[in-house]
């Protein structure tokens, strides 16, 4: 048994030299930043494929909500700003093929200090859209980064990176049937569809807890309608970046922004 | 009076918890890591690669592949892959390979709307071309295996595929003098098991590239010019579809970029998608078979375009056996169900186009053949 004990002991201990060949000494942990994000409806959290209603009583299933976050930053109270990260992908259906990785969550180390905002963008940002970069080229990008092609989001021609994929089933008018008659398809894209978010005000520093939680909903309901511009499912359920659908793509992506709200 | 035997057995688990914990965490980390490999559990030692390191040829369009760490790719390595990808004593009656059903005159398929085999049974869905795999992120028509290396593993060990149990496999080409020095020089030792097996023919596999479609040298390298057909065919695949006297944003086009890669490169946009073959889904439900989400019921990989033209017959049941047939599926607007694509607009109306559009999109779409690809020696049959 002594033995045994022993070989575990050398394993565990090769292991470890393995897998944290640049771990930090005994003691000093990074503080970690960590968002959730959540689809809701009326304030309830939704399941995919769930019947839901929106603000026009048209029923709705969403099947997909992707999108993109560019220039993650926090902001110290002198207004200084820390970047966290240039862009992220994030997804709401559920993945199997990734079963370590939560689409649904963004993780990042928490740079030392203390923050009193988060701020980033929905969507793209132009600089890394590439519309503007004659040289621009998905290549760049292999297939962990949030820009690979491999994610589905890119567009090519003129308009860059779809920045939100929002698609599912609907009808006109609320109904309960089995099965619900219609598809809808809108995808924001083009750099003039890029909404940066006013910044969330966040009581957050890397003194006090290793990890700081910051949950955001997003609200379906605002979505379809804020402010009395509404999206209407009988007439407005595809929208791929055509210049002739504009005002719809406006309307997605001003509402789409205003979705986001911080919960704690 | 102290029970001894129990201690011991709670001393084993609290010595064994803390290697326990390592290895879960170690889990959890990315290809990329130093961690070991989540790889199934063989009897050799670990697969590091000997030899020479393999240079990877990647297209300068393409993005940096996805080469796994824990499995190196080695000169040897890719040679040992390609001898196993041709080797027929991995089928139980010695009658096929991987190479039976994945030929390189097929663009890596065989023709058939199932494929047949140890004994005659047919497989269960179309045997899928072998192209640029390194850049893949799931495998399988339903994506169920998410490395190449464990998508191996599979066939081998499959009844209605090449029905050899792993062990006889091993034993086999254990007892081969010819496999026990390519072992050793792939990987330092003769020994053989099936995560090396799997790593060898993984590491072939990444090799073939396909880069150098006319579509290719036409955009990516100025060595030849697409006709006006051939062109006029690429603008269908990039527009829209829907008249846009009828419907908003509508471009009369073929719709294929959204799914197929408006990047004009993979030609996949590596998802997965029902691209309304039926209007009731039964027998196969696709990716729901792997999620168990009733979202994904009747959604298969979106497989790239391509040497599409020489992979027919197409879809994961092989239903259409021309490029035709395919494009005048999807001019049809396909059947509308439940999980329906929304990107497929125009359910049982169809996208209008003409005769001659389809003509050129056809022709556009055979310009991804890459002849150099399929000609290729250093993907033929080595025995």
């Amino acid at each position: 048994m002594l033995k045994l004990n022993t070989a575990i002991y050398l394993a565990a201990g090769f292991l470890l030299l393995a897998c944290n060949p640049d771990e930090e000494p005994e003691g000093i942990q990074n503080s970690k930043l960590i968002i959730h994000f959540d689809p809701r409806i009326n304030n309830v959290s939704i399941q995919m494929g769930e019947r839901l209603a929106t603000p026009l009583n048209q029923a709705i299933e969403v099947s997909d909500l992707n999108f993109y976050l560019s220039d993650i930053a926090l902001q110290k109270p002198n207004g200084e700003l820390v970047q966290l990260a240039e862009v992220a992908f994030l997804k709401m259906r559920p993945s199997t093929n990734s079963p370590g990785q939560n689409w649904r969550v963004l993780e990042y180390d928490l740079p030392e200090g203390s923050y009193s905002a988060i701020s980033f963008g929905l969507g793209v940002s132009p600089d890394l859209n590439g519309t503007q970069n004659p040289d621009f080229t998905t290549s760049l990008y292999d297939i962990n980064h949030p820009l690979s092609e491999s994610n589905g989001m890119y567009w090519a021609w003129e308009s860059g990176y779809r920045f939100m994929l929002f698609e599912g089933r609907c009808d006109s008018v609320w109904q309960t049937a089995d099965n619900l008659p219609m598809t809808f398809a809108l995808h924001t894209g083009r750099d003039t569809l890029y909404r940066v978010l006013q910044p969330f005000p966040v009581n957050i520093s890397s003194q006090n807890s290793p990890n700081n939680i910051l949950n955001f909903a997003i609200d379906i309901d605002t979505i379809f309608d804020h402010e009395g511009q509404s999206i209407d499912l009988a007439s407005e359920r595809q929208f791929h970046g055509a210049y002739a659908q504009l005002p719809l793509g406006i309307k997605l992506a001003n509402n789409s922004a205003s979705a986001f709200r911080l919960l704690n | 009076m102290i029970n001894f035997r129990r201690l011991k057995i709670r001393g084993s688990i609290f010595f064994l918890f803390p290697l326990v914990a390592i290895l879960v965490a170690c889990a959890g980390d990315d290809e990329d890591a130093e961690c070991p490999a989540p790889a199934p559990i063989g009897i050799c030692p670990p697969a590091a690669g000997a030899g020479s390191p393999y240079t990877f040829e990647k297209p300068y369009f393409f993005p940096a592949p996805q080469l796994p760490g824990f499995n190196p790719m080695t000169e040897e390595g890719v040679e040992l892959g390609r001898h196993l990808f041709w080797e027929k004593e991995l089928s139980r009656d010695l009658t096929i390979s991987c190479g039976s059903c994945h030929a390189p005159a097929n663009a890596f398929t065989d023709h058939r709307t199932f494929s047949p085999g140890v004994g005659g049974a047919l497989s269960r869905r179309n045997s899928m071309a072998l192209v640029n795999l390194a850049w893949n992120t799931s495998f399988f028509w339903d994506g169920r295996a998410t490395n190449l290396e464990q998508q191996i593993l599979e066939p081998v060990s499959h009844p209605d595929e090449m029905d050899l149990a792993w062990s006889e496999a091993v034993s086999r080409i254990g007892q081969n003098a010819t496999y026990q020095d390519m072992f050793t020089q792939a990987f330092g030792t003769p020994c053989v098991d099936s995560v090396r097996i799997s790593y060898a023919i993984a590491q072939f596999l990444r090799t073939m590239v396909s880069a150098r479609s006319k579509f290719d040298k036409a955009r990516y390298y100025g060595e030849a010019m697409l006709t006006p057909a051939e062109v006029r065919g690429l603008e269908l695949f990039l527009a829209e579809g829907g008249d846009p006297s009828v419907f908003p944003g509508g471009q009369s086009g073929g719709d294929c970029f959204h799914c197929h890669g408006g990047a004009l490169v993979e030609f996949t946009d590596h998802q997965f998608r029902n691209n309304g073959l039926d209007s009731i889904i039964a027998g196969d439900f696709g990716r729901e078979e792997v999620s168990g989400l009733g979202l994904d019921r009747g959604l298969f990989r979106t497989p790239t375009l391509r040497n599409i033209a020489l992979t027919a017959p197409y879809m994961h049941d092989g239903r259409f056996s021309t490029i035709r047939e395919v494009v005048e599926h999807y001019n049809s607007g396909g059947h509308d169900s439940q999980t329906l694509s929304p990107l497929m607009k125009f359910p049982d109306l169809g996208l209008g186009m003409s005769e001659q559009d389809i003509d050129d999109l056809v022709l556009f779409l055979e310009s991804l053949t890459d002849e150099e690809f399929v000609a290729d020696d250093r993907f033929s049959d080595p025995h």
